[in-house]
């Protein structure tokens, strides 16, 4: 008897001790990976909106009191608005995906929604950071056209200064202005590295997949 | 909602699971592996239902898909084996007539096969399986004679294994 036989005679015996799933485990199994990505992504863009709008009620007084000052109060309600409308927008075009992958699609349809998605999230990320570093230069611009006010406000909040420190008021304010929104961006593109970027290279990876499993029939 | 095509092809899966599990048990070195490959095939094979005409029985369409999706799942990640996972794969068989030798022989067997490349590994399973080269050949999409040279290499190899 040669090697193979010998093991397909244990092979074969081997057959009443392998698992055995329930029509109801099956049926679950058909419903469950393939969406969860995309469904993934839709929740954690939901958890940033949440964190985003949860921010915008606990920013300070004395910060509304300057911008207020600053003649920026309508501008900054009519950026937060276009912003919350636009990351709206971006959750409705990650459920839209999410919804339309269904498990009866073909791999192709499937590969379809992979690049859609992948699409969405770049567009968003580039959104989110282009959108945060346009409205801090613009900020930057008015302060800097408005260097009168801003030395004023910080006059008046501390009294240790005096007018003759104006030259280092207002170097000291635009390095830390400028410091504070590199950090910002900086972790805007952080945490969108660990945490989208990271989910699209898994969707990517799921794509080739279903190339090479499509290429065979 | 469950649509009736999804019932019958529930059905069949449930009835022809067997060949999955063993796929599974091939290519994965414990439970938890080999629940994600059956999922993984499950769903491809879901996917690929619609190209299933009929024309072919419902398991050999079925090796088919599997193995197509187990062959390109596993072909990056090279696992190597290590003897203690012997103990995890292999099955509990009851011997009628228990021997010591052959069951040394079989568990390195077990440890060769597993050493094999994915395509290799596929043409061992439908081997066990009683397939006839024609059907091998069929299922992996090779030729008849491609499949038997295959095979012949791989029972030599097999051979010095486990007679060094």
């Amino acid at each position: 008897m040669n090697e193979l036989d010998l093991l397909k005679k244990h092979w074969q015996k081997a057959d009443e001790n392998l698992p055995n799933y329930s029509y109801e485990e099956l049926y679950k199994m058909l419903h469950k990976k393939s969406s969860s990505l995309v469904k993934w992504i839709l929740y954690i863009s939901i958890i940033e909106f949440a964190i985003w709008g949860a921010l915008y009620f606990v920013v300070p007084e004395s910060s509304n009191k300057f911008n207020k000052e600053m003649g920026l109060t309508s501008a900054m309600m009519i950026g937060t608005i276009l912003s919350f409308v636009v990351f709206g927008l971006f959750i409705f075009l990650f459920y839209y995906n999410y919804s339309r992958i269904r498990i009866t699609d073909s791999i192709k349809e499937l590969m379809q929604s992979i690049l859609r998605t992948r699409r969405t999230v770049y567009f968003f990320i580039i959104w989110n950071i282009a959108s945060a570093i346009i409205t801090l230069a613009l900020v930057s611009i008015h302060y800097s056209r408005n260097k009168e006010k801003l030395i004023e406000f910080v006059l008046e909040q501390n009294s240790s200064l005096s007018i003759e420190n104006t030259a280092a008021i207002t170097t000291g304010f635009f390095i830390g202005f400028t410091v504070t929104a590199i950090v910002v961006i900086g972790v805007m593109l952080l945490l969108y590295r660990i945490v989208y970027i990271r989910l699209l290279k898994r969707l990517k990876a799921n794509y080739k997949q279903l190339q090479e499993i499509n290429k065979n029939f | 909602m469950q649509t009736e095509q999804e019932h019958i092809f529930v059905k069949k899966l449930e009835k022809n699971q067997n060949i999955v599990h063993k796929i599974c048990t091939f290519y994965t070195n414990n439970p938890h592996d080999h629940k994600d490959l059956f999922q993984e095939i499950t769903i491809q094979l879901w996917r690929a239902y619609p190209s299933f005409r009929g024309d072919s029985k419902f398991s050999t369409w079925m090796y088919r898909v599997a193995l197509n999706t187990a062959i390109t799942l596993y072909r990056k990640s090279k696992r190597s084996i290590k003897a203690q996972d012997y103990d995890k794969i292999s099955f509990k068989i009851e011997y009628e007539d228990y021997d010591p030798t052959a069951d040394k022989q079989v568990k390195l067997l077990y440890e060769a096969v597993k050493q094999l490349n994915n395509i290799d590994k596929a043409l061992v399973l439908l081997y066990l399986e009683d397939k006839t080269y024609e059907e091998i050949a069929d299922t992996l999409g090779i030729t008849n004679v491609n499949a038997r040279v295959r095979m012949s290499r791989i029972k030599d190899k097999l051979k010095r294994i486990v007679n060094p």
